[in-house]
Parts: C-alpha cells; sequence; structure tokens
C-alpha cells in the first residue's frame, strides 16, 4: 500500500491533514491544540496521525510510513513519548492530571519532544481543568498538548483562551456508511449516526445488537400517534417507549433520536427534498410533518431541546418525555 | 522549542506593552516611582487580559536596581532571570495544582526568610480561586502583614471564589476586557514587527472572535498564520474563527426576512457541513444586526467589516429590514445563544432560530404596515374586556358569598338573626358549635387564657407529629374559660381538619388534662369567623349590664374574656374590628392613648379626679361625660400596655374603668382624638 492512501484520516480530513503536514515540515507546530468535533469526524484519528508524524522516522511524502518501530508503538498504543489521559469514570481527575504533570516535566525517552492527548475534555473536573492551566499555557519542556472533545463549550474560556481550536468539519455521511458497512451494521443508520454525535457509541453498540431498531419503531409509533393528534401518544410513553430505555445512555439516546426525528419534521415542512436522517421511517416523518401545523413543528422543537437540556440536569426521563408528549399534544388546540 | 505561541513570544515586559490596562499599569508605576509599594495586591479580570503578564512585569520592576520611570529595564541580571523564570526570589505558584493548606504554610514558612539575590521576595499566586478554604485562611496571618522584603500578588479570573478576608488585605485591581480597536493595533504592531501583511478586515473579524481576550486574539492570529503564506487574508481568518462571510449573512437575512425558510435552512445546513461554528454563527448575526441598526444612524458607525467590505449590498439590506424587526431577531438570538452553551444539538438549535426568525416576519409584517399602532392594540381589546368582564363577575359571585357567609355563622346565636340561608351555607364546611363557644365566652378569663397559652407549647410536644402538624401553622387559644378552651385556625383547611379529627380533639383534651391537672374541653374555630362570633356575642351580651347585675367577682370572670375582646367591644365600631390579631388592637389603642397622655400625668390625673368641673374648659376629654373614666382608661393602657385586664386582683383604677360600661369608651376615645 502507498502511503498516501494507508491512513484513512487522509481521505476523511484532507484539509486538516495537509495543515498539520505543512506546520510539522515548517517547524511551526504549537504546543497546545484543542480538536473539536464528534468522534466520526477524525478527531483522534488526526491526534494519532500528528503523532505518526512527529515520531516517525521513515517519513514519505509527508507521511508517515506506519511501518517502523516507532510507528507500531504508537498505533498499540505504546510508545513512552506519546500518553494518552482518558477519563477514569465520569470525569478526568485532578489526580490524573497530577500525573500528567509529573510525566511533563520529564524529557522524552525516545524522542525530543512528547504528546500528551487528553481525550473527552469536557470531562475534566473544575478542579482538574484549572490545574492544567499553568502548564498549558508555558509547558515545563517540549511537549504536545491535544484536547479532544465533542463539546467544546462546556470547557473553561480560560483553557480555550490558550489553545488553538481546531473545528473538524462533521464526516459525511457516505464515510460513516462505509465504515458501518465494514462493522456488519445496515448502512441505511449511517444518516442518523452522522448526526447522533456524543450518543454514537450507545447506538452503535445496539445496533451491532439488532437492539436499535425497536427504539427506532417506538419513536416511530409514537411520532405516528402525535401526527393523528391521537392523545394515545402519551400512553405509548409509558406502555412502549419506558420499557426500553431503563438506562440512562438509552435515555439520552432516545432523547436525541427523538430531537433528530422532530428536526427532520421541521426542517421537512419547508424544504421537503431535504435529506432525512431515518431512511426507514421516511413515510411516518413526512406524513407528521403534512398533519403538523408550523408552529407545532417549531414548538416540538424548541421544547425537546429544553427537554433534553433538563435531562441532563437529572430530572426524570418519563417525567420530560411526557410532559413533551402534552405540550405538543395541546398545541393543536 | 523551536516553535513558540505568538502569545509567549510577545507576552509584555515592560508595562508600555501591557495594552489596554492604561489604569492600572500606570497606578501601578506611579505606586513604584513614589516608593509607595504595598505588600499584596490582587489582580483579577477576564482570561487574556494582562494578570499574569502585569504580575510578571511588577515582580521585574520592584526588584530591578536600574528601574526608569517604573519600568523595568529588562537588560540587567535580575530582570533577565526573572524572565527566564529562574529567579530564585520571585516564585510562581499554580494555586489549581497546589492548592492544599500543606502548600501554603510552606510558603508561610519560607516568606520569613529574606530574598537572596534580589531586593524582594515576590509570591505570584495564580488561579488563586482554586485554593481550597483551609489554604485561604491559612494564608490570611501571613498576607496581612507580612515581612517586610515579601510582596504578594494573587491572580484570578474568578474573583466570587476569594474570600472577603482576602480581599480585604490586598489591594485589588480590576483588568478590564481589552477593546477590538486595542487588539487589532497590537496586532498590526506584531506583524509588523515580524514583516508580515495582512487585510484588515482580517484582524478586526479575529478581534471580535477574540472578545476582549489578548491571548485568545494571538491564538487566532497565530493558528491563521499557519495558514501560510506570509498574508493574513479574511478567508483564512473567517475559516479559523468558524465565522461566516458578510456575503452568507446578508443571504441568510435576506431569505429570513422574506419569510423564505427553506432557503434559510439551506444556507444553515451549508455552513455547518463546511465545520462552521454555530455560536459564531450567532455572535456574527448579531454584530451584523448591530451594524444594521448603526448604519441607519449613521453610516460612520457601522465599523465592522460587514458594513465596511460591501457598502452597496449592505446599504440595501438596510433598507429592507425594518428596526422593529431587528430588535426582535436580537431578543431571539441572545435567548438561543444561552441555551446554546449548554447543547448537543446545535444544529438543532440553529434551524429552529431559522424557523423562528423566518416566521416572526410574517407576523409582523401583517400587522405592522396595515396599522402599526392599532394593529396590535385591536385584538388585544376585547380579550381584556372578556378577561375584565369575567373578573367583575367573580368578583361579585364571592361578595355575595361572603355575604351570605356573615349572615349564616352568628345565626345559631342568641341574637334575633333572620337565618334562613344559614344552614345552607355552614353546611358546605364543618359547622362550628357556636352554642359551646359562646358558653366558654360567658365563663372565659384572661387568666385562663393566658394559662392555656403558658401551656400551649409543651401540649405542642406532647402530640404526635402529624397531629402538631395540624396544630402548629397559625392556630392559636384566643380565649379561654377554666375548663375550655377556643382555639382559632389561620387556614380554614386546618381548622377543617382539626374539627373533624375527634381523636385528635380527645388527645389534646387529654393532653391538656395532664398539664392542667384538670379537665379543659377544646373546641375550634376558624379564625376568619372568630372577630364574628366574639363580637355577635359582645352584641348579644351587654357586658356592663351583666357585669353590673352579676357579683363583682363573677362580673371580673364575665369580662369577654381575652383582652383583645374586651377590646374590641371597647371599640365597638365594625370595621375596625377585622380578623387583626390582639397585637393590632392594642395597637390601635395605643394610637388613641398618647393623644390623651400629656396632660395625663400622675398629678393630673389626680387633679381630674378631684377637681373635673374647674378644668372642663382646659382640655376636650375633661368636658366629656365620663371624664375621669376616660383618663384612667388611658392611665390603665400606659400602665399595662393592653387595654384591659380584667382581673379581681387587679388595683382599683382597673375596676373602676372596667365598670365603666365599655359602649361609653369609645365615644370619650372618639372624643379625646377630636
Amino acid at each position: 500500500m502507498t502511503a498516501e492512501t494507508a491512513w484513512p484520516i487522509t481521505q476523511l480530513q484532507p484539509r486538516l491533514v495537509n495543515r498539520f503536514e505543512r506546520l510539522i515540515s515548517r517547524d511551526q507546530l504549537a504546543h497546545a491544540y484543542l480538536f473539536s468535533g464528534t468522534q466520526e469526524s477524525g478527531t483522534t484519528a488526526l491526534a494519532q496521525w500528528v503523532g505518526l508524524r512527529l515520531f516517525c522516522s521513515n517519513v514519505h511524502n509527508g507521511q508517515p510510513c506506519g511501518q517502523c518501530a516507532q510507528c507500531k508503538q504508537i498505533l498499540s498504543g505504546n510508545h513512552p513519548d506519546f500518553l494518552k489521559i482518558q477519563p477514569t469514570g465520569a470525569t478526568i481527575k485532578v489526580d490524573d492530571i497530577r500525573d500528567l504533570r509529573q510525566e511533563m516535566a520529564r524529557t522524552g525517552l525516545e524522542q525530543a519532544k512528547r504528546i500528551f492527548e487528553i481525550d473527552q475534555a469536557d470531562l475534566l473536573t473544575p478542579g482538574a481543568a484549572n490545574s492544567l492551566l499553568k502548564f498549558i499555557e508555558e509547558p515545563p519542556g517540549p511537549v504536545l498538548i491535544i484536547l479532544v472533545t465533542e463539546q467544546k463549550q462546556r470547557l473553561l474560556s480560560t483553557i480555550l483562551s490558550r489553545v488553538q481550536v481546531i473545528d473538524f468539519p462533521p464526516a459525511p455521511a457516505a464515510n460513516i456508511a462505509a465504515q458501518l458497512t465494514d462493522e456488519g451494521v445496515a448502512p441505511e443508520l449511517a444518516p442518523l449516526f452522522s448526526a447522533l454525535g456524543a450518543s454514537v457509541p450507545t447506538a452503535r453498540a445496539l445496533a451491532e445488537d439488532q437492539a436499535l431498531s425497536p427504539l427506532l419503531d417506538a419513536l416511530d409509533q409514537w411520532l405516528a400517534a402525535l401526527g393523528r393528534h391521537d392523545w394515545q401518544a402519551f400512553i405509548l410513553v409509558q406502555t412502549q417507549i419506558m420499557p426500553l430505555v431503563k438506562e440512562r445512555p438509552l435515555q439520552t439516546l432516545f432523547f436525541d433520536l427523538t430531537i433528530i426525528a422532530l428536526q427532520d419534521i421541521l426542517v421537512a415542512q419547508y424544504t421537503p427534498a431535504a435529506p432525512s436522517h431515518f431512511p426507514q421511517h421516511q413515510a411516518t416523518l413526512t406524513a407528521v410533518a403534512s398533519q403538523w401545523p408550523p408552529t407545532t413543528a417549531t414548538l416540538a422543537a424548541a421544547q425537546a431541546l429544553a427537554a433534553q437540556a433538563r435531562l441532563q440536569g437529572n430530572v426524570a426521563f418519563q417525567g420530560l418525555f411526557e410532559r413533551l408528549t402534552a405540550q405538543i399534544l395541546s398545541s393543536f388546540s | 522549542m523551536a516553535y513558540q505561541a505568538l502569545y509567549r513570544v510577545w507576552r509584555p515586559q515592560r508595562f508600555a506593552d501591557l495594552v489596554g490596562q492604561e489604569t492600572i499599569t500606570q497606578t501601578l508605576k506611579n505606586a513604584l516611582i513614589t516608593d509607595q509599594i504595598s505588600h499584596a495586591y490582587l489582580f483579577t479580570g477576564p482570561r487574556g487580559t494582562g494578570k499574569t503578564s502585569a504580575a510578571k512585569i511588577l515582580a521585574k520592576a520592584v526588584n530591578c536596581r536600574f528601574r526608569k520611570d517604573g519600568e523595568p529595564c529588562n537588560q540587567c541580571d535580575t530582570c533577565k532571570a526573572i524572565t527566564a523564570g529562574s529567579l530564585g526570589d520571585v516564585i510562581e505558584i499554580d494555586a489549581a495544582s497546589n492548592n492544599g493548606v500543606d502548600e501554603i504554610r510552606d510558603i508561610r514558612d519560607k516568606a520569613k526568610y529574606p530574598p537572596t539575590v534580589a531586593d524582594y521576595k515576590v509570591y505570584i499566586i495564580d488561579e488563586v480561586h482554586m485554593l481550597s478554604t483551609g489554604a485561604f485562611n491559612a494564608l490570611l496571618k501571613t498576607l496581612e502583614e507580612p515581612p517586610a522584603h515579601v510582596i504578594f500578588i494573587l491572580a484570578t479570573t474568578e474573583i466570587q471564589k476569594v474570600p472577603a478576608t482576602i480581599i480585604s488585605r490586598t489591594q485589588r485591581f480590576d483588568f478590564k476586557r481589552i477593546a477590538s480597536e486595542t487588539i487589532v493595533d497590537r496586532m498590526q504592531y506584531i506583524l509588523k514587527d515580524m514583516k508580515i501583511t495582512y487585510d484588515d478586515a482580517a484582524l478586526e473579524l479575529i478581534a471580535n472572535a477574540a472578545a476582549g481576550g489578548m491571548r485568545d486574539a494571538l491564538s487566532i492570529l497565530d493558528q491563521v498564520l499557519s495558514y501560510g503564506d506570509d498574508h493574513v487574508t479574511l478567508a483564512n481568518a473567517l475559516s479559523v474563527t468558524g465565522s461566516l462571510s458578510g456575503d452568507t449573512l446578508t443571504k441568510y437575512l435576506q431569505a429570513v426576512d422574506q419569510g423564505d425558510t427553506a432557503q434559510g435552512l439551506t444556507i444553515v445546513q451549508q455552513e455547518l457541513a463546511v465545520g462552521k461554528d454555530p455560536n459564531q454563527f450567532i455572535v456574527n448575526l448579531l454584530v451584523f444586526l448591530r451594524d444594521l441598526l448603526l448604519y441607519r444612524q449613521d453610516p460612520h458607525l457601522a465599523r465592522s467589516f460587514y458594513a465596511t467590505q460591501d457598502p452597496d449590498t449592505f446599504a440595501r439590506l438596510v433598507k429592507e429590514i425594518n428596526d422593529t424587526k431587528i430588535y426582535r431577531m436580537i431578543d431571539v438570538l441572545t435567548a438561543v445563544q444561552d441555551q446554546l452553551r449548554q447543547t448537543t444539538h446545535p444544529d438543532v438549535y440553529l434551524d429552529v432560530l431559522t424557523v423562528k426568525l423566518a416566521t416572526l416576519d410574517t407576523t409582523v409584517v401583517a400587522t405592522q404596515p396595515a396599522n402599526p399602532a392599532g394593529a396590535q392594540a385591536a385584538p388585544a381589546a376585547p380579550a381584556l374586556t372578556h378577561t375584565i368582564k369575567s373578573l367583575e363577575q367573580q368578583v361579585a359571585a364571592l361578595q355575595q358569598q361572603v355575604q351570605q357567609g356573615s349572615g349564616a355563622a352568628p345565626a345559631p346565636t342568641p341574637a334575633q338573626r333572620p337565618a334562613p340561608a344559614a344552614p345552607a351555607a355552614v353546611k358546605t364546611k364543618v359547622r362550628v358549635n357556636l352554642e359551646e363557644i359562646n358558653a366558654v365566652l360567658g365563663t372565659a378569663t384572661r387568666q385562663s387564657l393566658e394559662a392555656i397559652r403558658g401551656l400551649w407549647d409543651e401540649l405542642l410536644s406532647m402530640l404526635s407529629v402529624s397531629q402538631r402538624a395540624v396544630l402548629h401553622v397559625g392556630a392559636e387559644p384566643v380565649a379561654a374559660s377554666p375548663d375550655a378552651v377556643v382555639v382559632s385556625f389561620d387556614y380554614p383547611l386546618m381548622f377543617e381538619r382539626a374539627a373533624k379529627d375527634q381523636v385528635m380533639r380527645q388527645q389534646v383534651e387529654a393532653d391538656l388534662a395532664k398539664l392542667a391537672n384538670h379537665a379543659i374541653a377544646v373546641y375550634f374555630v376558624p379564625k376568619e369567623q372568630w372577630p364574628r362570633i366574639r363580637q355577635d356575642y359582645l352584641a348579644a351580651h351587654p357586658i356592663g349590664k351583666k357585669r353590673r347585675r352579676s357579683a363583682p367577682p363573677a362580673s371580673a370572670a364575665a369580662a369577654p374574656t381575652s383582652a383583645d375582646a374586651t377590646d374590641s367591644a371597647a371599640e365597638e365600631t365594625p370595621p375596625v374590628i377585622s380578623d387583626s390579631d390582639a397585637a393590632a388592637m392594642s395597637d390601635a389603642g395605643g394610637t388613641a392613648s398618647p393623644g390623651k397622655r400629656p396632660p395625663d400625668s400622675q398629678s393630673a390625673v389626680a387633679a381630674d379626679s378631684q377637681t373635673a368641673t374647674e378644668d372642663a374648659a382646659a382640655s376636650p376629654e375633661e368636658a366629656a361625660p365620663a371624664p375621669t373614666g376616660a383618663d384612667l382608661v388611658a392611665k390603665a393602657k400606659a400602665l399595662f400596655g393592653d387595654f384591659v385586664e380584667v382581673d379581681s386582683g387587679q388595683p382599683q383604677t382597673e375596676h373602676e374603668h372596667k365598670q365603666d360600661d365599655p359602649q361609653n369608651n369609645p365615644t370619650d376615645g372618639v372624643n379625646a382624638n377630636g
């Protein structure tokens, strides 16, 4: 295989790869970056590519070889100078950062520079984030710090001002479809996955177990009832939806699905030709879009967003969903 | 390290370089020139405004021997060592990672040793808001009176987390956000020094996106430069900041303005697909709209590149969209801006926003041009009048109910009131047994009431939690005879619950019996009915006559129950007797008394009682039919605060007053005051 085609990231984010290639070859790399974008858009992949590119002993045409000892170490996640910090549990704690700082004070084992990648940086606790400040402003040695996040807006403004923020364009659905097919998931789900954002891992795990379609069916039923202005929809929350979403990640996922569906309905009312995120349930969505007055569609989407914000604030799922249902239904009168 | 971020390379090394904070730098320089350096400073302000830089410059300036006009020389060994961070006497502490008491103790211990090289030991404690409470407190004493050779400089972005005791021990400097123009100037200076050309609009865009933080601006500039080409282009700046071009914004606003939702949604989706930042989308729109407004006032006011880049299109847009709509758009945008911070679905927010903005159009345009003033008022008016009408009807109905209710309550009393409506009205609620209560009132004494009140708290503590809950809120004994007590309830609901709960009543009676050593019956009344019950009772049983007929001790007991009851009887005028409590009543009495009090010093009273007629013309109250009585009442008030203390043990004056017909007192009072 030739070097240019070897790395999927060069196809996914060609412009960003070019940019970093130029930075590295000109030796203009800053010391701290924030990669902001979904996992699917290649944030961690680019971080890995940067590591490979910096450490590879056999760079060819600006691309790392993937064969040398350095590359192999990075690819297997064992390079002593390329450290990844990942959340332990729900957050990244001060202790993790303390360890990181001690590591930073040391010089590289095999390389002059050391790379630290902090995944899901939005999960840094306030204490951890603050203790990172001084180090990402003026790190003690030659280091490259890459923060990776899907929710940039949750980071401290003091962190954002110290790093160079790289916004990743979302991955095209076609790329995701190909990826899904590789993993044995129905490619029809690709458009949905491209919009799901942070819930993708949950959805993917479900899809692999063929457990995603019951969720989608329940959503379909619920929307269809709402489309008929049928108060049965309220009952469906208890009878159809609740048994499926017993755990927290599932509830978040279901809300994400609902919001995307409502967005589709809203968009379909104005641009009927717009591609839907639910190819398999297109008929229902189109029907609902025609049955609802435009005000309802706007209200439904806005209220669903507000409800999701409350879900993050630990309000019970069922209450929120029933409230949403009631709000939508009473908007018809 | 081969490459350093711009904000590190260009970190200010002199006060003069610290742009945008001229007040602060001048103050610090003056302090240095006049040798009036404080021992503790607190620098606060948003990110990237120069707090840490100012702290480092100050550390250099105090230690530099070749200081000129308050600026460090940056040439001597001390300055260079401090810049490099290698001088042992300038200690920069990251409070976020050294936030414990132990670290602060360490500072405290070491602070007492004199500096080794420099004149002053300077502790720069950055991110000081992260110190733990214990650490802050451990710092207090040292911060207040450090050794002469020590200077503390605290820096933080979050002043609200710093205790007031720390703030009060320091000289506090608030760093302001840096104005866009100042940021642009600074970037121009840097770029000129680096010999890099630039588009003016690009710098302005960067300065806007930086939102007052110089470090943010230089970070962005760094990225734009990394796109290469030794020229800062607008296109690169747009791409790095995730901003929208003026062209796109114009198209979007036109689409939304004309209600073309489909077009608006398409633009949003296109822009998001190429990785534009939803937050920036809103910020750009806001700036754009602001410029539209400013342009209308004076084309020169709109300075952003949106206005200057393509002035013709901009001018056309200014004419197309009306002010009212711009204001409403700004409202909608700011609301969404807040929500956007929390969500994982910014794209949906933007879609909803687009639809809202586009439909905003139809509502405003439909009503406005046709009839700007009347259109909005007209549809509102019928609805309003309707509401008012229905409210009026409700009020009328309620008044009627109240009247019926007032007729109902006293109906069973001996007072011969016609009470046909009474049973119906009372049936709905729990019935108040007026006969029993009147019986209690007949034998009520102040003493008994005080006794019961004294036992009340103890009684409550004996009850079970749920019973106590009923009696705890707004329930109090209002009248008591030696073997019975009347308890009033502030809330009708509580009254109903208590009245229905026979078990509780028995429990209360049993407990009371234990406490008082004899059986006491308990009756409940709702507070709203209580004044009326009392009043009706008094009307039906004229106290004065009754008392005159009865034997003296009995008459003492018969005096209407509690102080407030007598009080109300005395000041008979019905409207005064609302359901206000005894305190209010005695207040009312109190206000009456001062009018009479001045002449009523001890000797005056004596004189009055002896030679009333002599002084008849002197003051109106003495001219009144019962001068002595009125004065004695006033005296009693002055002595006891309360209107009547009805008790056999009272001094003679009290008896006199008591035997005075209460009905006459008010007339006296009125005369006295009038």
